[in-house]
Parts: C-alpha cells; sequence; structure tokens
C-alpha cells in the first residue's frame, strides 16, 4: 500500500504551530490582565465605584455604611484646575470624605488624614509639595489661606488610577470651587462613592443597587481596565486572530484527513471485510484525529513556552493564567471537530467499494473532498493579512520617517510644560541669546505660534508656526514638494510659507501649491514647500510654517530648536538648559524638553512588538495554507504517478513534471493571493479606524501579495512534484498499478 | 448453506448503468469446495462481494447460513463477516502497517477478543500455515507467498464456517500456489465451505465443482468429481 501523503507529521505542525500562536497570544493577555489585577489589589479587589445620575450626599454615604454587605464608604467630589486669583501655582483640586485615603489606601508621607470636623485644610500630592516647597516639610503652612496637614506618599507612575493624585491636592468635601478656604458649601459634595465590600463584592453591589435605586457600580478592576483600552483590545485581537488560525488548523488537518481517508479506503475496506463495521471505522479516524491533535496541542504548548522564554520582545510580560488551561481542551475539540467529516466518510464507503478504490484511478474518481478549497481558504486569509501586515509596517515606517528630517539625540525642542503645578513660563525670542551661548549648544531657532484665520481652508482658524534664523540648518522637515525656506527669506522675512500636505490638498483642490498664494492676516504668501502634516512645532500640530519676521510682535507662544555641538553630551546640555531657564524664570515651572528622535524610536519598538506579534500570524497563515496546498498536490501527483510514468517513458523530461505540479499549485494560490488582496484592501478602513493614526494604505504593495502566492505555489506544488519527478519512468508505472 | 435466487447486480456510472450480476441462481452446500470460472468483467468478484456481504444485490435474495441476509443492519452483517466468513485476496489486502500477527489478529480484534487472546490465537492461525517465526514482519518484508499465506491465516483465525477468495493465486509462482491450494485444501477437509474466483487450472484440480459465469450469468457447471457438465444449464443461457 502507499503510505498517505497526507502525513501525520503535517498534521502534527498545523496543530502545533496553531496552539503555540494560542499560547502566547493567551499569555500576553494574560500578562496584562494579570499586571492589572496587581494594580486592583494594592487597593483591595473588593473596593467599587459607585455612580449616579446626580450628585451624592452624606446621607447617601450613612445610608451605605449601614448595610451589612458594606465595609466601608468613602466620598470623592468633583475636582476643578486653574490658575487662583494672585497665585503662581496651576492646581487641581479634588474634595473628598474625610475617611477618602482610608478607602483608597492613600499612605501619607507627613501630616495626618481628615477628621469630620476638619475644615479649610489641604492635604498635598507629592508632586505638588516637591514643586512649591522642595525638600521642606510644608506641614503646618498655609496653601490659599487652607492650612496644609499632610502629604500624600508618591504614588508610583504605573498606577494608572490613582498617580494623577501626586499632582494634585486633597481638600475636605464641600470646599466649594473658589477657594480651599470656603468649606463646607454644598450639600451634596460627592459625584462618586468608594464602596468597600464585607464579603462578597456581587452581593455588595447588588445591595448597593438596591439601597441607591438608579445607582450603577464599577469594581476597582474594571476602573484599571480602562486605563489600559489599547492594549487589551490589541490583545483581544490578537486572542481572536490566534482562534481564528486554530479554526483555520482545523481546517487544514480535515483536509489532510479527507485526503488520508480516500488514500487508506483500500484500507477501510479491508477492516470492513474482516468485520469492522461503521461505527469502528468511525471511531478510528475520529480518534485518530484527536490524539493527532492532541499531540499537536502538547507540542504546540511546549513550543509556545519556549518562544516565550526565549524571544521576550514578543511577550515580555507573558504569564500563565487559568486561561491556558482551556487550551489543550480546545484543540482536542478542534481535532475531534476537524475529524468529523473525514470519519464519517470513511464510515459510508461501502467494504466493496472501499476495496475497489484501490485502484488508484478508482480514488481519482471518488474525489479530492474540499482539500482545495480548505488550502485556498488559508491562502485567502493568510494573503488578507500579509497586506494589511505589510501596510501597516511600510506605511507606518514612511509615517515616522517623514515625520522629521534629519533627526538624531542631538536635536530636540524646548518648549513650556503644557501641564505643570507651577505656572509655565512665557518664553519668549529675548531667551534665544542666552541659549545660543550656552555650552555645548550649536545652534538654537526661535519659533513664534498663533493660530490665524486663512482663507480657503476648511476651519475658522489655522496654527501658523513662526522660524527664526538657523532653521534652515537644522533640516528638521521632510519636504514632500517643493523647498524649503532659505536663510535669506528668514533674514528678510520674506513672504513666503511651507504648507502642510492635507491643507495644502484642501485649499488648492489637487492643483501643484507650489507658486500658489495664501493670504495672513492680509498679506499674501507664496507657498514654496509642502511638508508632511503630522508634525508638531512647539505646541501647536503646525499647519503653516513662515519667516519668524513676518509676524514679529505677533506671535503667541514661544519654543526653540537646539542642536548640541557632537562633542557635548545631550543629556548634559538638557540639563543646563533646564537650569537656564529657571534661572530666568525662577518662579515658574521647569521647561518641558522634547526629543524627536527619542519620540520615534518609542513609536518604532512599538510598531516593531505589534508587526511581530502580527508576522507570526500570518506567518502561520502561510504555512498552513503551504501545508494543505502541499498535501492535495502531493496526493493529486500520487493519482497521478502511473501517469508521470507513461508520460515519463513517452519523453517528458522532469521539468515538464516538476512543472505540472506547479502549475496545479499556482491554480490554487493565485486565484486565493487576489482574493486575499481584495479582502485585505475592505479591511484597510477597519483598520485605520482601529489604529487611528496611521497613514493611507496604499497598492503599492499589492505586488508582494502576488510574489508570495506565487512563491507559496512553487514551493508548495514545485516540492512533492519533484520528488515524483525523481522516480524512472519504469518505478513510477509500477507504483502506480499498485 | 449458500443460497442466491435470481440475484441482480447493477452499477450505475453516471447516466450508464451496468448489469454485473444478472438473475444468479445458486446453492451452495456446506464443506463445498467451489470455484466460479469466468473472464474479466464477467461477475465473479461482484458474485463473492454479494456472498461475503460486502455488497449488497440490485434485486433478488440472498439466504446465509439458512438465514435471509436482505435488510441485515450494518452492525449485523458486519458480525457475520467478521465471525463467520474469511476472505482472500489476490492482492492479499494486508495492512502495510501492521505486523503479519497483527494483521491475523485483526478480525479477532473487531470481535471484541482481548490482547492477549488475540495475539495467541494469531500465532496459532500463523502455525498452521507455517508462518509463526514471521510474525513479527511487517507485509513489506514478507515474499508474496508468504503474504498470501498471512492472508489465508487471517481468514481461519475466527474459524469460519465460509472461506471465499478471490484469485488467491493470482499473484503467486507456481509453487507458492500449490502451498496455498494445500491449506485451502486442508481448510476445506476440517469442515470450511470454500468459493474461489479464479482462472487458475491448479485451483479448478482442487474443486468438487465448477461455474462457468460469462457476463453476469452461469453458464456453464463442471462437478469433475462426479462426472459430466450439466447440459440443461448450458441451455438456459439467452441466446
Amino acid at each position: 500500500m502507499n503510505r498517505s501523503p497526507s502525513g501525520r507529521g503535517l498534521i502534527l505542525i498545523a496543530v502545533a504551530l496553531a496552539t503555540a500562536v494560542l499560547w502566547i497570544s493567551l499569555g500576553v493577555r494574560e500578562g496584562l490582565e494579570a499586571e492589572i489585577r496587581a494594580l486592583a489589589d494594592r487597593i483591595g479587589a473588593n473596593l467599587f465605584y459607585v455612580h449616579a445620575e446626580g450628585d451624592f450626599g452624606e446621607d447617601d454615604l450613612a445610608r451605605l455604611a449601614n448595610l451589612a454587605e458594606v465595609a466601608g464608604v468613602a466620598g470623592e467630589g468633583t475636582y476643578s484646575t486653574g490658575y487662583f486669583p494672585g497665585q503662581t501655582y496651576n492646581i487641581t483640586r479634588l474634595e473628598v470624605s474625610s475617611n477618602y485615603l482610608n478607602a483608597f489606601q492613600l499612605p501619607l508621607a507627613a501630616g495626618r488624614s481628615f477628621t469630620p470636623q476638619d475644615k479649610a485644610v489641604v492635604i498635598l500630592g507629592w508632586e505638588v509639595k516637591e514643586a512649591i516647597f522642595g525638600e521642606a516639610n510644608p506641614v503646618g503652612q498655609t496653601l490659599d489661606g487652607a492650612e496644609i496637614i499632610g502629604v500624600l506618599a508618591q504614588i508610583p507612575s504605573d498606577d494608572e488610577l490613582r498617580r494623577r493624585l501626586n499632582n494634585w491636592v486633597l481638600v475636605p468635601a464641600g470646599s466649594g470651587p473658589k477657594s480651599f478656604a470656603q468649606a463646607g458649601s454644598s450639600e451634596r459634595p460627592y459625584g462618586a462613592l468608594l464602596v468597600r465590600a464585607r464579603g462578597d463584592t456581587r452581593r455588595a453591589q447588588s445591595a448597593v443597587m438596591r439601597a441607591l435605586p438608579g445607582a450603577t457600580t464599577t469594581p476597582i478592576s474594571k476602573r484599571y481596565q480602562m486605563y489600559f483600552h489599547t492594549e487589551r483590545t490589541t490583545n483581544r485581537l490578537l486572542v481572536i486572530s490566534s482562534l481564528v488560525m486554530l479554526v483555520l488548523a482545523g481546517t487544514v488537518v480535515a483536509g489532510l484527513l479527507s485526503l488520508s481517508v480516500m488514500n487508506r479506503s483500500w484500507e477501510i475496506g479491508v477492516r470492513r471485510t474482516v468485520g469492522a463495521t461503521t461505527q469502528d471505522i468511525l471511531r478510528l479516524f475520529l480518534v485518530e484525529g484527536v490524539w493527532l491533535a492532541g499531540a499537536g496541542g502538547i507540542a504546540g504548548i511546549c513550543l509556545g513556552e519556549l518562544v516565550l522564554f526565549l524571544a521576550p520582545s514578543i511577550g515580555d510580560s507573558a504569564s500563565i493564567g487559568a486561561v491556558h488551561a482551556l487550551v489543550l481542551p480546545l484543540t482536542l475539540t478542534v481535532g475531534l471537530l476537524a475529524s468529523l467529516h473525514p470519519s464519517w466518510q470513511a464510515a459510508r464507503i461501502s467494504p466493496a467499494r472501499a476495496l475497489s478504490l484501490r485502484t488508484l484511478e478508482g480514488r481519482r474518481r471518488y474525489g479530492i473532498g474540499g482539500g482545495r478549497l480548505i488550502a485556498a481558504l488559508a491562502v485567502i486569509i493568510a494573503s488578507s493579512g500579509l497586506f494589511l501586515l505589510i501596510n501597516l509596517v511600510v506605511s507606518s515606517q514612511q509615517s515616522l520617517t517623514s515625520l522629521w528630517g534629519s533627526i538624531d539625540e542631538r536635536t530636540f525642542l524646548v518648549q513650556s510644560p503644557r501641564q505643570s503645578i507651577l505656572a509655565a513660563p512665557d518664553l519668549s525670542a529675548r531667551d534665544l541669546p542666552s541659549l545660543q551661548v550656552l555650552p555645548g549648544v550649536e545652534a538654537a531657532v526661535v519659533s513664534g505660534s498663533r493660530t490665524v484665520p486663512i482663507k480657503g481652508t476648511n476651519s475658522p482658524g489655522t496654527s501658523v508656526e513662526g522660524v527664526g534664523e538657523g532653521w534652515e540648518g537644522l533640516g528638521l522637515l521632510n519636504i514632500e514638494q517643493g523647498r524649503d525656506l532659505s536663510a535669506p527669506e528668514i533674514t528678510e522675512g520674506e513672504k513666503v510659507a511651507l504648507v502642510a500636505k492635507g491643507l495644502a490638498s484642501t485649499m488648492f483642490k489637487g492643483a501643484d501649491p507650489i507658486g500658489q498664494r495664501l493670504n495672513i492676516r492680509n498679506a499674501p504668501y507664496t507657498v514654496v514647500g509642502v511638508f508632511n502634516d503630522n508634525v508638531v512645532l512647539g505646541t501647536l500640530r503646525a499647519q503653516v510654517i513662515v519667516p519668524y519676521q513676518c509676524l514679529e510682535g505677533l506671535w503667541f507662544y514661544h519654543c526653540f530648536f537646539v542642536h548640541t555641538d557632537s562633542e557635548a553630551e545631550p543629556g548634559e546640555v538638557r540639563a543646563a538648559i533646564v537650569d537656564l531657564f529657571q534661572g530666568i524664570y525662577p518662579d515658574k515651572a521647569k521647561v518641558e524638553i522634547v526629543a524627536p528622535a527619542a519620540q520615534v524610536a518609542e513609536w518604532r519598538q512599538t510598531l516593531t512588538a505589534t508587526a511581530n506579534r502580527l508576522g507570526i500570524l500570518v506567518g502561520l497563515g502561510l504555512l498552513l495554507g503551504a501545508i494543505g496546498v502541499f498535501n492535495l498536490i502531493s496526493f493529486l501527483l500520487l493519482l497521478r504517478t502511473r501517469e508521470l510514468g507513461i508520460r515519463r517513458a513517452a519523453g517528458a523530461t522532469r521539468n515538464r513534471i516538476v512543472t505540472l505540479g506547479v502549475v496545479e499549485a499556482l491554480k490554487i494560490t493565485v486565484p486565493a493571493g487576489l482574493i486575499g488582496l481584495s479582502l485585505g484592501l475592505a479591511g484597510t478602513g477597519p483598520l485605520q479606524r482601529f489604529l487611528g493614526q496611521l497613514p493611507s494604505l496604499s497598492w503599492n504593495w499589492a505586488w508582494i501579495i502576488v510574489a508570495t502566492a506565487i512563491g507559496v505555489g512553487l514551493l508548495a506544488g514545485g516540492w512533492p512534484a519533484w520528488r515524483v519527478s525523481r522516480l524512472s519512468p519504469a518505478e513510477a508505472m509500477r507504483r502506480g498499478k499498485r | 448453506m449458500i443460497e442466491l435466487q435470481n440475484v441482480h447486480k447493477i452499477y450505475v456510472k453516471g447516466r450508464v448503468k451496468v448489469p454485473a450480476l444478472r438473475g444468479v441462481n445458486l446453492n451452495v452446500t456446506e464443506q463445498e469446495f467451489l470455484v466460479v470460472q469466468g473472464p474479466s468483467g464477467s461477475g465473479k468478484s461482484t458474485l463473492l462481494n454479494i456472498i461475503g456481504l460486502l455488497d449488497e444485490p440490485t434485486d433478488g435474495r440472498l439466504r446465509l447460513f439458512g438465514e435471509p441476509t436482505q435488510g441485515l443492519p450494518d452492525r449485523e452483517r458486519s458480525r457475520l463477516r467478521g465471525r463467520s466468513i474469511g476472505f482472500v485476496f489476490q492482492s492479499f489486502n494486508l495492512i502495510s502497517h501492521l505486523r503479519a500477527w497483527e494483521n491475523v489478529a485483526l478480525p479477532l480484534y473487531y470481535a471484541g477478543v482481548g490482547r492477549a487472546e488475540r495475539h495467541q490465537r494469531a500465532i496459532t492461525a500463523l502455525k498452521q500455515v507455517g508462518l509463526s517465526e514471521r510474525a513479527e514482519h511487517l507485509p513489506a518484508e514478507l515474499s508474496g507467498g508468504e503474504e498470501q499465506r498471512v492472508a489465508i491465516a487471517r481468514a481461519l483465525v475466527i474459524g469460519p464456517k465460509l472461506i471465499l477468495a478471490d484469485e488467491p493465486t493470482g499473484n503467486l509462482d507456481s509453487e507458492s500456489s500449490l502451498d496455498v491450494m494445500k491449506e485451502f485444501s486442508h481448510l476445506n477437509k476440517e469442515g470450511a465451505t470454500l468459493l474461489i474466483a479464479t482462472h487458475d487450472p491448479l485451483v479448478t484440480s482442487f474443486a468438487e465443482r465448477i461455474l462457468a459465469l460469462r457476463d453476469g450469468q452461469i453458464v456453464d457447471e463442471v462437478s469433475p468429481n462426479r462426472g459430466e457438465p450439466r447440459a440443461t444449464l448450458r441451455d438456459d443461457v439467452p441466446s
């Protein structure tokens, strides 16, 4: 009997790889969920928030505190941010009940917590204390007329829910929006309540909702989950994709088993002849399918663990959770489902028919089942995934590289902080000379920005950026069309402008923007260049860039571009710049330094991690497709071994035989690749919506899909054909007769 | 033991109906050694398949071991095949990944016999055909004659009442063929009924009765040990 080309090895490989990918995806997901659970556990997972349409008063706190299912209740009021008249501090304060620190597990670094009798007192967040009082202990001093009674210990930066309190101050509920000192002005001061359950949290939640009809409850773990929404969505997508891959592997296994059944039909006949019932045959193939899936599943789990161990970049924080216990049963189920149809096929062949199918030609007439369809399905899914992956990687890389011109860690931006406790310094062009003479600074360029109305745009205000002398030497922008501003234009303040690509297409409606005019504050400017939309200069997303002098005295915000000399250590220069501005603006917040190179590197790292994970899924899809095609072609060639022997005897070369296999494979992979490409194109919209900032996807890389489909066809068809072509014509005819 | 009444078998290939058996009537008595002869396509294998419950007639009746087989459920047909009928084929039909004794033990497996007993009975059957020393070998490691003797051991391991053999010597040299026929003769003497489809004159020389099949009909019947061909049957052939 001929050994089956649809070998068990291929089934094991398909199931093992799909299981490994699922194991890894679940590991990555579980790692993040464990991290979130650990964060919630710091406060106590039995804590939950209560919200309602209106605000809560002390009576609500008392009602909940009396419930047997509740161990404690605290109130969290509204928060307000702003500069107070006559103050230099930009502070967010939160009104809370007296037991808030205890409920929210907030330790104190100094002083004491609130008492119910406290009025006109304040507890400072750690960063607030650092910014205003430095190393000194502020307890006993006053802030805006309120006595400082305590300082919160610093909350770790990974604690997304509570870390904002580092930059906030806490005041007793009812302190009112105007001043810390005006306490007790509101009767219903709490926007949310924090409830600690006694015993079962769900029971406590139900009891609270019964006590406060219309109220909703949110466990603390859910609140933490909201901070990891993007990561959790990505992980969910990975797990779903992995499950799809497992199902795909299941269909490939079903195809392999179907072909195996056909190849073993004669064996089925023999077994039936010696007394096997239809149930016996059904059981034989079901057990075989489930056994193979189980073995593949175990191998996949080991492989998944190995990958997580050897390549931490794929799942740096991966961990094993209870959900992993479902992987093997799931794999076995997939194996069972995959074997159902082939086993049924095997069981329903009549013994005489099965024996007659010993003739290979007879088996061919019996058909090849859905093997062709399943192989094509795998190639379709892999091709569409590959197209999306390539577009994601390439367009994101293009976006990152086109965002900035020649940037390195020696170029950075100095600007006022967007958020600060102390008032932000009002930087101006007057600061430039001090910056330019700072040791280690090779070049410093001033930039001003403001929003002005420009005719022809869709918005009432357009962000205009003015750049000073030295800009042309920085080469910060990638100019997509035209040229950058020249030194004389900047020095002389000529009315020339660079325009963002999106704005140019809106204003000039597809016409060449170079040489076009636009009006800024009643003066005409000539467009000399077009740059990428996403460049952020200073605090604004720049849409038009002009020489600084053009609107001198009219700029609202200033920042500086700094380029350090090659001898200087960039870190030291950055520290010196911060010190310089601390000296110029002693009572203001520290300046913020943004390094585009570091930002780009961070984005690249995120992109690489996502691409790696998606790449594994796509690679698996391609491999499954290739296995399906390989097996199908092997089977088709097996059926035609005798015919091939006759062809060889009649003068066909080996290459002709190889070509035959390749053509059969290409008939599956190329149409499947094209369908996958179309699906990929259809999927770009949802992907863009999901990823937000992703630039427009293009057809440019479609050729890779076609090339991949051809490559899979060449390999998966060429290899088995090459093996058959090695047989001598006599051997091929002899084998074909069996 | 075997009674066929007006048995027809028609294969449908696409739109074409191909009659394989056309109104076959046959009675086979217990411990008879019957040979069916005929050219390729005459319906020999179809006849054996129907008698062996591997296939069902399109029309007509078959009684086996005194019982009607019409409408018998799959489980019963399988049980009868597995416990009462032994099959031997021209191409041996051994499962390539099973060892010789495992091939022999296959009917016992489906009859629900435990592994130890299966092994013991398979070795006994192999001893009967003189192949006990080859029990652990795979079919690929055996000669054609040895493979056929393993197939015979598989047929006799269940102690069948009926042995059906389709061209059992077709792939064997003359020496191996003689060995196999001696084995069949021995089994017949032990009490088994034998029905063999063949072209081989050696096989017919062992037969008690010879049927000639052509175009799905029995056209001749000879009983060498009893005398002359039965002319009446020949006269029944439609022109």
